[in-house]
């Protein structure tokens, strides 16, 4: 694949330059376009040129799959000790309407030991078939065992879509996967949709920091996979009246050839309120000025009963554990109230909690671009604003004791 | 002559800058506070070879040539001016070693000071002899196979944690200048105490203590050079040190520029941020050409040092003209932060007071002024 | 202990700006920088290093101007750099980026461990790491926050997982990649950075490591970006200034209506 431009036909009008979108990839020079390096072959600049002067050689990819043999939507279904991770159901409940533009069935792939219960779950969140692999040895997510069973399945079955919740594990063996079956693999995606024309995946996910956003498309390979991120697509309501055919197969993996051993698994404690699950978020910036600040943080919290964000300067500077970020380099979030406290909303920042339902920012300057997403917003001192805050929240919980008394 | 920077110049500079701002400024502001010895600096300059930048690698050293070192002191001292004191006045400390010393005086404490495995401390000024270091009254009498020191000098940085210090005595009053030697005196050495440490206005990091000799005994071998050589190595000492001094007042005045430029970027009043109005630029302009001038000064003058030649008369220009640019320049940077200029909040108001030392030690200005016209008038 | 740390030079993402009339990315006068995450990785190489002796190699697939970041690597202490470049490796995805870095690697000979940073801050992928240990058919522990260990070949890490850790151990050789918290990366030294100065950093072909062309770059990438736009911002809400104790209250009220608290 590559794009030419001739020459003896470009009026040098600059119309390619406006219409890429990535900057750099077309340069001018003498008043002719040139392509450089930094061309994806997207197209946009064959569709934008007046005059035709741009080419796109599509070179048949010898490595492409037969498509026509590949249908089927498959959900990883990620489970610790029995319970299935809540992004598995929000990606199931997206598979199921992935599949129904397709016209084609969701299938749940559930690996582990003594999980067959979470196949009825799968039905109930639009699972149309479970494939099931049980094995004492299959107890703990191990990257040999778990990708070893992926790529036999989806060698067997033939998926045309492959979705991952992009956790810790879901990100480990789906790249892997991806290599040894010779597709693509699109990381984090917050948006999926299909192609009605082409009824290709198009997986659009955050670039570049969260500056930007990328859809990005595997139109020879198949399957066509992706890890999604938690707390990004909306859970279905579960219908436990649906039903689905369990397919059993068996495990053909021996102890001894998995190359990794877990000697132990820690719950970490200082992380005692999961950010990721919280309906409450109180998120501290630098502008708390010292690591006291969060001090004030954690009490609104606890008055609220949520959890303890933080932006990336104050992890940075050490004032709080990783852990607490929230951010393109920290967790994505998205509960019901989302209040950040002199926090001036670096895009960073924002990539990371923008899908909260209520953003409530505080921060001394009225020009901070918090505010811009900002459901409701102070400005002002938040060593004023909290400590009344906190006050008021406390009145409103002294209140409903009374009642309940 | 035209100064340009090498491509290890631009190297270098980045390197300690991003070490300095990295590592050094986030504890300036407690430093000055607590008025305590950051001896974690001092590990953390080891640890990165800004010990000893100009002198031979294959010594320990770090290899590059002075203007690095005039580069490397100046990042240094824009995170944190006391600790660009305590960086030069190790420099100070073992320099008498590196003129004059011999080799096996050069392989106990000089390569071990290159490395900062040893700290050093430049231990000559008295309290009745500053400026004029012929009036020094400590005294060394040889007895035996040892030099016996009594007296007090004061002001001494590093001293009370350097591993040794160079410390100057009259081993024939007599002679007055020609009667001065020069020794290395151990750390822990019986005899030598450490007096009382001094409550600045400034570089309160870079701690200040009075030594005091009270018949405290040093091996013959510890004389550096001959005996009565010891004024001639200070005054060529002090003159390499002048260098170190400019240096660290154009680190300081550029630190402070930055401060004022970012403030007044950021400050809005009338509707404008303050760095639309001309009395703000103008000062702005001026700062900049201070920090310049000085800069290339000090430049000229540490590139001078390769030449094994004498350049007193440049040194103390340097010196002069650098200090007090830095104090002009952190003046207006502080007048651009208005109120919360004078506020610990700012690092501007640490910058101010640090600043004020740079006019008085190694020669106040006055001192400088006579050095460069005693040679024009000679 | 022979270690090849492989590392990418980004964009500093932290440095980008959208332009608000065109409501596009600016990317001119955004710094290049040694992968932040890669630099935790160098730094976990090193310590290994100096634990158990051994060679740290570092590697980087890019353009020409990507020296400057190998040089950045070789300032911090490593051993070796060496440049993988090629106009072949143009436009790859990350599963030719793996297949290019696996052939490098190949091609360098022995190694115990590769190590890579967690994921890169421009792309955010984590999934070159895991792609090199699958072409090269060795084990892997991702996002680890600590390195316990290495004897009789195996290598004891902390696994960072969702609310916890997990402790493992992988036959060497592995591919470990790394979290932030792992370490503290050390800034260069002045003798380092004299020596990265006047460093020739060799540089591979798509020829020199055997990379068949068809799968590497834009032509053996099984994606390919269809079209790049910058997120949109929500509406404006309200917001309230004025005197702190009534705008709170207000707020105070604002929120207790919405019935989630």
């Amino acid at each position: 694949m590559g794009t030419f431009v001739k020459e003896d036909l470009c009026i040098g009008c600059e119309a390619c330059l406006s219409a890429c979108p990535f900057p750099g990839a077309i340069v001018m020079d003498n008043g002719k376009a040139i392509i450089t390096d930094l061309c994806t072959g997207c197209g946009a600049c064959e569709e934008s040129c007046p005059v035709q002067a741009i080419v796109i050689e599509r070179v048949q990819d010898i490595n492409a799959h037969d498509l026509s043999k590949y249908n089927g939507v498959w959900i990883f279904v990620e489970q610790r000790e029995g319970i299935a991770a809540n992004v598995s159901y929000e990606i199931l409940s997206e598979g199921r309407k992935l599949a129904n533009e397709l016209g084609t069935y969701v299938g749940a792939v559930i690996i582990g030991d003594k999980i067959e219960h979470l196949a009825k779950q799968a039905f109930s969140y639009g699972a149309d078939k479970a494939f099931i692999v049980q094995s004492e040895v299959l107890k703990d997510y191990r990257t040999d065992s778990y990708s070893r069973i992926m790529i036999n399945l989806i060698d067997s079955f033939k998926p045309e879509i492959v979705l991952f919740g992009a956790t810790n594990n879901g990100r480990d063996f789906a790249a892997r996967i991806a290599v040894k079956l010779n597709t693509g693999l699109t990381a984090d995606c917050t948006g999926l949709a299909i192609n009605p024309e082409s009824r290709l995946l198009e997986q659009t996910r955050p670039a570049f920091g969260g500056n930007i956003m990328a859809t990005i498309l595997c139109p020879t390979r198949r399957p066509q996979m992706a890890t999604v991120r938690p707390n990004v697509m909306k859970k279905s309501e579960a219908d436990q009246s649906r039903e689905g055919e369990s397919i059993h197969i068996e495990c053909q993996i021996k102890e001894e050839e998995i190359r990794t051993k877990i000697l132990e698994v820690i719950k970490d404690t200082t992380i005692t309120v999961n950010l990721t699950d919280a309906d409450i978020i109180v998120s501290g910036g630098r502008g708390l000025g010292s690591p006291e600040g969060f001090k004030l943080i954690e009490e609104l919290a606890g008055v609220v009963g949520g959890a303890v964000g933080a932006s990336r300067a104050t992890v940075d500077a050490g004032w709080i554990p990783h852990s607490h970020q929230v951010g393109q380099t920290g967790k994505t979030v998205s509960p019901k109230i989302y209040i950040a406290c002199g926090i001036s909303g670096a895009i960073q920042h924002l990539a990371g909690m923008q899908s909260s339902d209520i953003i409530i920012a505080i921060n001394k300057d009225p020009d901070a671009s918090i505010f811009n997403v900002a459901t409701y917003g102070i400005v002002g001192d938040l060593y004023e604003v909290l400590p009344i805050l906190i006050d008021e929240f406390k009145k409103l919980r002294f209140n409903r004791s009374e009642q309940v008394s | 002559m035209e100064f340009n920077y090498t491509d290890e110049h631009i190297e270098i500079r980045k390197m300690v800058r991003e070490f300095a701002q990295g590592v050094l400024a986030p504890r300036a502001a407690e430093i000055d506070l607590t008025n305590e010895f950051p001896m974690n600096n001092v590990h953390e300059l080891a640890k990165h070879d800004l010990m000893g930048v100009a002198y031979p690698d294959e010594n320990g050293g770090g290899g590059a040539d002075p203007v690095s070192e005039a580069i490397a002191v100046e990042e240094v001292s824009a995170a944190c001016l006391a600790t660009g004191s305590i960086m030069t006045a190790h420099y100070l400390g073992f320099d008498a070693l590196y003129l004059a010393g011999n080799e096996s005086q050069k392989e106990k404490y000089l390569y071990p000071a290159y490395t900062g495995e040893k700290l050093a401390a430049f231990c000559l000024t008295e309290p009745d002899a500053g400026t004029d270091m012929s009036a020094n009254k400590t005294t060394a009498v040889l007895d035996g196979e040892h030099y016996v020191l009594n007296g007090v000098k004061h002001f001494i940085t590093n001293g009370a944690y350097a591993d040794f210090l160079t410390v100057f005595a009259m081993t024939d009053k007599s002679k007055k200048a020609k009667g001065m030697s020069v020794f290395i005196v151990e750390k822990g050495t019986p005899g030598m105490e450490i007096g009382t440490g001094d409550d600045k206005m400034g570089i309160r990091g870079a701690r200040t203590h009075e030594i005091i000799f009270k018949d405290c005994r040093v091996p013959k071998e510890n004389l550096i050079g001959a005996e009565g050589e010891g004024y001639k190595i200070a005054l060529h000492v002090i003159d390499r040190g002048r260098v170190g001094i400019a240096a660290m007042a154009v680190g300081l005045a550029q630190a402070a520029l930055d401060s004022a430029v970012k403030y007044a970027k950021e400050r809005e009043v009338f509707g404008n941020t303050i760095s639309n109005y001309q009395g703000i630029q103008w000062m702005i302009a001026e700062m900049a050409t201070d920090v310049e001038a000085a800069r290339m000064l000090t430049y000229h003058v540490a590139s001078l040092k390769e030449s094994g030649k004498r350049f007193s008369k440049e040194a103390a220009m340097a010196k002069l003209f650098a200090s007090e640019a830095s104090n002009r320049v952190v003046h207006k940077a502080l007048q651009i932060h208005g109120g919360y200029g004078y506020m610990k909040e700012y690092p501007i108001e640490r910058m101010y007071r640090d600043q004020r030392i740079l006019e008085l030690f190694e020669g106040t200005s006055q001192v400088q002024k006579m050095v460069i016209s005693g040679n024009l008038l000679k | 202990m022979n270690i090849i740390v492989c590392v990418k030079q980004v964009p500093d993402t932290t440095e980008v700006k959208i332009d608000p009339v065109t409501n596009t990315l600016i990317r001119s006068g955004v710094p290049s920088i040694v992968n932040p995450f890669d630099k935790n990785a160098i730094e976990a190489a090193l310590q290994l290093k100096e634990n158990y002796g051994g060679s740290v190699k570092v590697i980087t697939m890019g353009p020409p101007q990507a020296k400057e970041a190998l040089k950045e690597c070789l300032a911090m202490g490593a051993d070796d750099a060496i440049l993988i470049s090629d106009r072949a490796f143009a436009g790859a995805d990350t599963w030719a980026t793996s297949y290019t870095l696996a052939k490098a690697i190949e091609h360098l000979g022995e190694y115990d461990l590769i190590l890579c940073g967690k994921q890169a801050i421009d792309g955010d992928t984590a999934q070159v790491g895991p792609g090199i240990a699958e072409w090269l058919d060795i084990s892997q522990i991702t996002y680890v926050q600590r390195i316990n260990n290495y004897e009789n070949g195996l290598i004891n890490a902390e696994r960072v997982i969702e609310g916890g850790f997990e402790a493992i151990t992988a036959t060497t050789p592995a591919v470990l990649t790394v979290e932030k918290s792992i370490n503290e990366p050390r800034y260069p030294s002045l003798k380092g950075t004299r020596r990265a100065a006047k460093a020739e950093i060799p540089i591979l072909s798509a020829a020199d490591i055997q990379v068949n062309e068809e799968l590497a770059g834009l032509k053996g990438s099984p994606t390919f970006v269809k079209r790049i736009f910058t997120p949109e911002l929500r509406n404006k809400g309200q917001i309230f200034t004025g005197e702190a104790r009534e705008t709170s209250k207000e707020l105070a009220e604002k929120i207790i209506n919405l019935k989630i608290i």
